[in-house]
């Protein structure tokens, strides 16, 4: 992992540096490279060694340009889409949702915290960082059609279900659910690992806790079922021991 | 028997026309099955049967909590029937062209649900708003009619049925047109009601402008008086007084400066006056039950592809929620976030929420809540308001302690 360094003003920035060495110290992570640039096209030439994913600590303002560091940062998504980006600037500029869901943004530092805040702030981050990085990578269902588009890991999901109105489908994963327009078959065509039990399900074979034989249910971590047809019940069963028994 | 089956098979039709369900094959079947029996043991009361088993296979199809208007639905659908089919049988000289007549009732039907399909949209989509008094009152009315029907075919009242009918159709297009009126009456309620919380919401916002923007002129001022008293021990080479002026004023004031309620000055980015009305006044709200509340909002947001009406409606019923949530947790916060982006609109409401309140599928179904019973209007509303709309997508998450809803709604791309 390298940590790259965004920021004009000298002072805020030789102090940044001071921390975030100090920290690799204490943690004896001499290993990472530290880079630090005032210049955005500057810090965009470093990033060369993407073995895993890199941190980045950016202030958006640069002189005057006044989204500098959000350009950057689309710019480094571009080429680290795994990287761990973290605005660090002024309260003016605090949009923590907006940057999350535009740029995936880890965290939003301001500024004018109290020192010993903004510090441990920045730890947090680097410790973050330090976990991220050892993590296998996610394997993600990532879907898109004319009305709508969503990523999620693939493990988290339980299954898909139609509602009562046409086209109108509704996810559900361990900690989420949505509801959006799509057909059934076309996420069968995204990823063949999801199983179409019934006319109205498609579900993650993976994520089946149980299968009721009698009532030709089966039941999901969450406690919820779906039904499964007749033909398709011994192909589940299948599937289910399968998973279970590797 | 022939006739028979082609009666039926009208019903069918008719009966998916005005819900807009279709039936299947089994339900027909079924239905079909005991409609035989029945008339063979009630004779003419049959229609009793008829109106009971569709009755049922509309809360079959979704409509378990909207037993009015299932109601509504196949009493319509029997009563236009023999209506109709009652003109038929005096116009028509021989059993061979009354079975060709018949297709009749269907064109016929399909022309006065045109003519009121406006209204009969109107009670689809806004069930939960309509009084279910006068929706009764309906029912009844149009069981009357049909019972009077019937009546006259198991006395053979052949003379008096001509008037009958007369006088019944008479009598439905000045219901439907009463429904219309209601129905006007309704939405011009609705529409006033909106203007008139815009407005109140709108001067809310003004006052709440105003009063920030005195506080920042008095901060300025002191700012100001700081400054220049910083200057002065500079001159003195005072340390300890340049100190205490940085930490405990000029740090203050800036803090003061960042606090999330001048977070209101986000909303210059709305542009839209009901949106940014709609949001200032419940960020008021939320901030004097001491919710802290960070907005932000993307400059030139405008909703595209969603009436402005059903957005705030949305977004409305999301808020209060979210404050009603929020309040009940310790340390209570709620985010918004308004995302503008080339092809889509993401608003994103967040809030603490104390457990997660997805039991999943039960989310969005008539009538649920945590709030306890009869309390889920609200989300039962939303949901209606999204059928509306193919181009809308609701993503709800749980990560403790934020409950996430995310409302995406794409902007028509062909």
């Amino acid at each position: 992992m390298n940590i790259f360094i965004l920021e004009d003003n000298l002072i805020q920035q030789q102090a940044l540096k001071k921390m975030i060495k100090s920290y690799l110290e204490q943690h004896h992570l001499t290993s990472h490279r530290l880079i630090v640039s005032s210049r955005p096209e500057e810090l965009l030439m470093q990033i060369t060694q993407l073995t895993d994913p890199n941190l980045y600590f950016l202030d958006i303002e640069i002189n005057i340009a006044t989204k500098a560091g959000i350009d950057l940062a689309k710019q480094i998504r571009k080429r680290d889409p795994l990287g761990l980006i973290v605005f660090v600037t002024t309260h003016s500029e605090y949009m923590p949702l907006t940057f999350k869901y535009k740029l995936r943004a880890l965290d939003f530092i301001d500024k004018a915290l109290a020192p010993s805040e903004f510090s441990t702030r920045i730890q947090e981050c680097l410790h973050l960082a330090q976990g991220a990085s050892s993590y296998p990578q996610v394997d993600f269902l990532a879907f898109k059609n004319k009305r709508t588009s969503f990523k999620v890991p693939f493990a988290d999901i339980f299954y898909f279900e139609t509602t009562t109105i046409n086209h109108r489908l509704h996810l559900v994963t361990k900690d989420s659910d949505r509801y959006f327009y799509a057909s059934l078959n076309d996420l069968i065509k995204q990823d063949s690992r999801l199983f179409k039990c019934h006319k109205s399900y498609l579900i993650n074979p993976q994520n089946i806790k149980e299968i009721d034989r009698t009532n030709r249910l089966a039941y999901f971590p969450n406690n919820e079922h779906c039904l499964i047809a007749r033909g398709k019940l011994k192909t589940l069963i299948n599937k289910f021991e399968n998973i279970h028994n590797n | 028997m022939s006739i028979a089956l082609f009666q039926f098979s009208c019903i069918f039709i008719i009966f998916r026309q005005i819900s807009q369900i279709s039936l299947t094959t089994w339900e027909m079947i079924g239905l079909l099955i005991l409609g035989v029996i029945s008339y063979a043991f009630l004779s003419y009361a049959f229609y009793l049967v008829l109106v009971l088993l569709l009755y049922l296979s509309g809360l079959r199809h979704g409509l378990k909590k909207k037993q009015a208007l299932a109601c509504f639905y196949s009493l319509y659908t029997i009563t236009i029937l023999t209506l109709l089919g009652n003109f038929l049988t005096v116009i028509a000289k021989s059993d061979f062209m009354l079975l060709a007549l018949i297709p009749i009732t269907i064109i016929v039907n399909s022309l006065v649900l045109k003519v009121f399909h406006l209204n009969l949209d109107f009670l689809r989509n806004n069930y939960w708003q309509i009084s279910k008094t006068f929706l009764t009152l309906l029912n009844i009315g149009l069981f009357i009619l049909c019972s009077l029907q019937f009546w006259s075919y198991y006395y053979d009242l052949a003379e008096v049925r001509i008037y009958l009918t007369v006088g019944l159709i008479s009598l439905i297009i000045s219901l439907i047109t009463y429904l219309g009126l209601k129905v006007r009456l309704l939405q011009e309620k609705q529409l006033q009601q909106n203007q008139q919380s815009q407005l109140e919401q709108l001067i809310q916002y003004t006052n709440q402008i105003e009063s920030l923007y005195n506080e920042v002129r008095g901060i300025r001022h002191d700012y100001t008086n700081m400054v220049a008293s910083l200057g002065h021990s500079i001159d003195q080479s005072d340390l300890e007084a340049i100190k205490t002026i940085y930490e405990q004023v000029l740090r203050q004031a800036s803090q003061q400066l960042q606090s999330p309620k001048y977070d209101l000055i986000n909303l210059a980015n709305i542009e839209s006056a009901a949106l940014k009305g709609l949001i200032s006044a419940k960020i008021i709200a939320a901030q004097s039950k001491n919710i802290s509340l960070q907005v932000e909002v993307t400059p030139n947001f405008t909703p595209v592809g969603i009436n402005l009406l059903d957005l705030v409606r949305i977004l409305s019923i999301l808020l209060d929620n979210a404050i009603e949530a929020a309040e009940a947790t310790p340390t209570p916060q709620i985010n918004i976030a308004l995302i503008a982006e080339n092809t889509k609109q993401v608003l994103v409401i967040q809030n603490t929420c104390a457990t997660s309140p997805l039991k999943q599928q039960k989310l969005f179904k008539q009538g649920f809540s945590t709030k306890g019973e009869n309390r889920g209007l609200g989300l039962a509303i939303i949901q209606e308001l999204m059928l509306k709309y193919n181009n809308l997508s609701l993503n709800t998450q749980y990560t403790a302690p934020f409950f996430t809803q995310e409302l995406i709604i794409t902007k028509e791309v062909d």
